[in-house]
């Protein structure tokens, strides 16, 4: 079982210290985003890397529309990698919807955890009423034809998804280099989960100490969204980072490091 | 055009300027995302940036860049990174697709319907040979269930009546042995037959124990609705009487209504209260916590491959007892199992506990640390699946 989850998630593991520190992708991309990122703590940490079921180089076959219809299936992923390696104490690193992926992962299995790190997240996209996520719905729908625009070659060269095509396999790694996913359908069902989630209601829940990094000019996540969380997560720190855009840990990754240093060195409230 | 890494645009050409609406004054020194589209933002800064930077180039990636009129416009963008005067910049090549766009979108739409016939009739395929499989594994399960019911009602008949009455007669016959004026003399005599009414009381409370055990399995409660703070109010009430215990405290938040069968849910809490009482530490006061978050668990739990998650109340009860080592986690729950020789129970509470856990298509797990206490984490639908 747990050789299989190693090799479902493309898990990689680097770095000479013990405490672990998972690092969670989010959508849009797969594990090599963190390439700036974790060299700078694998002298102190056992890093962990790996790419959700049907992202990067991950086992497409493991796929499961079902289960990863819901962020809950995600999180199953994170949680099985932590069973498989025996993790305990995790620092969880996540970009993005990864946050919200850690959230649900750590409310379940609290033990595993210890610290969330948070970059861009938002427990809703969507606007609803008083709540400011920044986005509508057509929104969303425009996104995914975007997509869909943006795979039509590579979706009329490959069979469906569900005809998995391996004769050509140098198709797929082009697509894995180009997209982090050689599946249109999958990339679309992963937009449409991340998107049209939901987790405000399990914020009030999170017990462990949490750091929100909030970019400058985000428009996956604005600003209101980052104070939201901090009003919402009580035992959380929120810091507003000069870098712009929603992946600070590429286009800004010297800061991107300082800030999670800075966090882990610093005596922030206990779980 | 070309643009840094904050996205702040470095020179665009009469081209774009012109295609866009705005003058070159405009647009240097602005954020690209300001010339797209919302979601064309959203697809910048989630695949476009993000392979630019990994890969260094990007190519064919189809755009909607938004005009000074607000016009959406359909660009197709190849783009690389290069330093220029100690600079990273990022370069891109623009085009607009007007004509490439509509035969796309033609291609898009017939592609859609296609697959989602392939994908439907694959899927229809696949589904009806798992029906009639499912089907067949499920008649069989269904008729030995039915088995199995028509058994447990006999066998709560035979706990209830036909046992209890040879113990009944045990005991009266016991009792004129022990009261005969034979054996009123003889200590010894006397001795064997308090032993046989200590055993008979035993088997008594055996029974009943087996029988209570066996009733939780007869379904002829319904479920409904059932606020969990009521039914743990009473149940503290009753745990307190049974055992004739009072110096603890329980402390509970946020304990939901869910849908369940009041009875058991009821009989789970006094359990489990009970179990904490029985395994207290002498030497602290007993406090019992319970935590309630509902969570999304999947629903199917033997059905491997399926998923469907469904909200759960995640109910925790820690005590500050005397816990037990890590190794009995599953010997605890087992049907008079126990660990605590001291106290007076049958080992017949946990395993109650899991049995209306599981009757509620909910898991209980144990977790426990020797000396500082035992969890019982429950895991129950707030739903129960067929009414969903």
């Amino acid at each position: 079982m747990s050789t299989d989850v190693l090799k479902r998630n493309n898990v990689t593991i680097h770095g000479k210290g013990s405490t672990p520190m998972l690092f969670a992708h989010g959508f849009g991309c797969a594990q090599q985003m963190w390439r700036y990122i974790w060299p700078a703590f694998e002298e102190d940490y056992k890093i962990v890397l790996f790419d959700y079921v049907g992202s990067g180089r991950s086992d497409l076959s493991a796929y499961n529309s079902e289960r990863y219809a819901n962020l809950n299936g995600y999180a199953e992923d994170v949680l099985d990698i932590c069973r498989a390696l025996d993790l305990r104490d995790v620092i969880f690193v996540g970009h993005s919807v990864s946050s919200m992926v850690g959230v649900i992962a750590s409310i379940k299995e609290p033990d595993r955890f210890r610290e969330l790190i948070m970059i861009g997240p938002s427990p809703r996209y969507i606007n609803d009423e008083a709540y400011l996520g920044g986005f509508e719905r057509q929104d969303i729908d425009e996104l995914l034809t975007t997509m869909e625009k943006n795979y039509i070659g590579w979706a009329n060269f490959l069979a469906p998804a569900i005809m998995k095509n391996d004769e050509r396999p140098e198709l797929g790694q082009e697509l894995i280099d180009s997209f982090c996913s050689t599946d249109p359908v999958i990339a679309r069902q992963f937009a449409e989960v991340t998107f049209l989630s939901d987790n405000r209601r399990d914020l009030t829940h999170v017990k462990h100490p949490s750091l929100i990094m909030q970019c400058s000019e985000d428009l996956v996540a604005p600003y209101e969204v980052g104070y939201y969380l901090r009003d919402q997560l009580t035992t959380s720190t929120l810091v507003l980072m000069n870098a712009t855009g929603h992946c600070p840990h590429m286009s800004a990754p010297d800061e991107t490091i300082h800030l999670i240093r800075q966090y882990l060195q610093s005596n922030h409230q206990p779980a | 055009m070309a643009f840094d890494d904050t996205g702040k645009i470095n020179f665009v050409n009469a081209f774009l300027c012109e295609a866009l609406g705005y003058t070159a004054e405009e647009l240097i020194g602005q954020s690209f995302e300001r010339i797209l589209t919302i979601s064309s933002r959203l697809f910048y800064q989630t695949h476009f940036f993000p392979l630019l930077r990994l890969n260094g180039k990007v190519s064919e990636i189809f755009l909607m860049l938004r005009s000074k009129t607000a016009e959406s416009i359909p660009f197709m963008i190849n783009g690389h990174r290069e330093v220029i005067g100690g600079q990273v910049l990022n370069l891109c090549a623009c085009f607009t697709v007007w004509e490439r766009q509509k035969y796309e979108n033609e291609l898009l739409e017939s592609k859609k319907i296609l697959q989602k016939a392939l994908e439907e009739n694959v899927l229809l395929n696949s589904l009806k040979s798992d029906l009639e499989k499912n089907q067949q594994q499920l008649d069989q399960q269904i008729s030995m269930l039915i088995q199995r019911s028509h058994e447990y009602v006999q066998l709560n008949k035979v706990l209830s009546h036909d046992l209890q009455e040879p113990i009944r007669k045990i005991g009266i016959y016991a009792d004129i042995l022990h009261h005969s004026e034979k054996i009123s003399t003889d200590t010894q005599l006397k001795a064997y037959t308090q032993r046989i009414f200590e055993t008979v009381e035993r088997l008594r409370e055996l029974t009943n124990c087996l029988q209570q055990f066996v009733s939780v399995e007869s379904h002829e409660e319904e479920f409904a609705t059932v606020q969990l703070d009521t039914l743990l109010a009473e149940a503290i009430q009753e745990a307190t009487r049974v055992t004739d215990f009072t110096d603890f405290s329980v402390e509970a938040a946020g304990l939901p209504q869910i849908e369940g069968r009041a009875s058991q849910i009821g009989m789970l809490f006094r359990e489990l209260i009970k179990n904490a009482i029985e395994n207290r530490n002498p030497t602290s006061r007993l406090h019992i916590r319970i935590g309630a978050a509902i969570v999304e668990e999947n629903s199917y739990h033997a059905s491997k491959n399926k998923y469907r998650y469904t909200d759960h109340v995640k109910l925790e009860v820690k005590d500050n007892g005397m816990g037990f080592e890590k190794r009995y986690s599953t010997y605890v729950t087992g049907l008079f199992n126990k660990l605590n020789s001291e106290s007076k129970g049958m080992g017949m509470g946990l395993a109650l506990c899991r049995q209306i856990v599981s009757n509620h298509y909910g898991t209980l797990s144990i977790q426990a640390v020797e000396g500082s206490g035992c969890t019982v984490l429950v895991m129950l639908p707030v739903k129960q699946p067929e009414n969903l």
